[in-house]
């Protein structure tokens, strides 16, 4: 049992690759490793996707291009609706990447979202967001307005919402990867072959994917909320 | 896991920003270009069809209409026609009963005078044959002195 | 120490409580709504599998937080 915590802390521990020697040293963890990875594989594919693009007569590589695009895209804007329709790009973006860290883990990488620093940053973003999109739309004294509404009496709990909203979508991001990956590692212990790809369709494949949904839709939420 | 410092959480940031730029250049921009430029052909064409077929509308109306006109003359040559005919017709008959009475009354005088001619005979007959037996029996009694009574006679008979 | 932790770790978990009753809850009631309307299936399908990812954050929060208290008091 002492083995498998210490597999188990080993698994999770996120180590420093190398460091870059400037500023002091900045740090490289393996999530960012892996992130950089999903990028290229992101990047890659889609120029080798959108090479080449016609009009007409159109090859199957451009028309799973078109369906991927167009898929996502609806999915997005079915969440943020007409207003944020200048935000779908980044949304999509993030959805992309999600799901893409979440089920990375199938191929052997360990999922960037298993960082909680990676999930510090991408709802540090979608806060960021928000808060400029209301910024944008509504101007400085209508955000500032936002606080103290329904009444003035409420604004410690609106100024609490700006953390608790990233908090809940970090953690919730991190805690769901993490929930899969340690049941995933003792079902593994349990019964090595057959049983895990099982579990794993679920863990890692429709959780994955549900939770990089769950963190685009809430943000739009949250997105539409301070919008209105 | 639970580390947290500052550096790789902007690294993430970074990252997630390049990643978005890249998307948006290399996945986003162009496949939403050529879409668009679809669309727009695709309502070019569809403009154009539309108005094919709103020339095609006008022209079938034009061609409708004269053939409406085309069979309003038709009917009015037709009925002018069958005017015509019935006039015709008319006249013919018409002309045809005049004749006929013509006939009737040609055939009618005709008949009179013949029967009249027929009466005169039968009359002169008859006057002959009163002469005939009157002499007949004058002629065993005085001639001379009956001859009024051959006048009254022969007055009688014209009578007749 | 060590048991102190353990058990602190299992009444962090407890959380996970809320989020059995919270998504058993939503299941039923989303049965009934599609027992009623069974043309909407997609939808309430769609609505339901939302509602439990975000019901089961705090099984979730319960989870992450144990795993901190075994980590960091380790």
């Amino acid at each position: 049992m002492d083995n498998l915590a210490d597999t188990l802390i080993e698994e999770l521990n996120c180590e420093t690759v190398f460091t870059i020697p400037i500023f002091g040293g900045i740090p490289v963890s393996e999530a960012v490793v892996v992130t950089w990875i999903i990028m290229g594989v992101l990047v890659l594919a889609s120029i080798i996707l959108t090479r080449n693009l016609k009009v007409r007569n159109i090859s199957k590589r451009q028309a799973v291009a078109e369906t991927i695009v167009t898929k996502l895209t609806g999915i997005v804007e079915g969440m943020v609706g007409e207003e944020g329709k200048s935000y779908v790009g980044y949304l999509t973006t993030v959805l992309v990447f999600i799901g893409f860290s979440n089920i990375i883990g199938l191929f052997g990488f360990k999922s960037p979202t298993k960082d909680m620093r990676v999930t510090i940053a991408l709802a540090l973003m979608s806060i960021i967001l928000v808060e400029a999109a209301g910024i944008y739309h509504k101007g400085i004294k209508g955000w500032l307005h936002k606080f103290i509404e329904p009444i003035a009496i409420v604004a410690p709990i609106n100024i609490l919402e700006v953390v608790t909203k990233p908090l809940s979508l970090c953690m919730r991001l991190f805690g769901n990867v993490i929930g899969a990956f340690v049941i995933m590692e003792l079902i593994k212990t349990i019964m090595p072959v057959g049983l895990p790809v099982v579990f794993s369709l679920y863990f890692d494949l429709f959780d994955g994917l549900l939770q990089a949904y769950v963190f685009v839709f809430l943000t739009s939420l949250y997105l539409g909320e301070a919008m209105e | 896991m639970l580390q947290l410092e500052f550096w790789n959480i902007a690294l993430t940031v970074i990252n997630l920003l390049i990643l978005f730029v890249l998307m948006r250049i290399f996945l986003f921009k162009p496949v939403q270009k050529i879409i668009a430029k679809r669309q727009e052909e695709a309502d070019k064409q569809f403009n154009e069809v539309k108005e094919k077929q709103n020339e095609a509308d006008v022209l079938k109306s034009k061609y409708e209409e004269a053939l409406s006109e085309t069979e309003t003359e038709k009917k009015k040559v037709l009925q002018e026609a069958r005017k015509s005919a019935d006039e015709e017709y008319q006249r013919i008959v018409k002309s045809a009963r005049k004749e006929a009475e013509k006939i009737k009354i040609d055939a009618e005088a005709d008949a009179n005078s013949q029967k009249a001619q027929i009466l005169k005979n039968a009359e002169k007959e008859i006057a002959d044959m009163v002469i005939d037996a009157t002499a007949k029996v004058v002629a065993s009694e005085k001639a001379t002195s009956n001859s009024a009574i051959y006048d009254r006679f022969l007055n009688k008979a014209g009578d007749e | 120490m060590g048991t102190i932790i353990a058990i602190g770790a299992g009444i962090a978990v407890l959380g996970a409580l809320g989020a059995g009753i919270g998504i058993g809850i939503a299941t039923g009631k989303a049965t009934e709504a599609v027992a009623r309307q069974p043309e909407a299936d997609g939808k309430i399908t769609k609505l339901l599998i939302l509602g439990c990812a975000l019901a089961e954050a705090t099984a979730i929060y319960g989870f992450v937080i144990a795993l901190m208290i075994i980590v960091m008091l380790k």
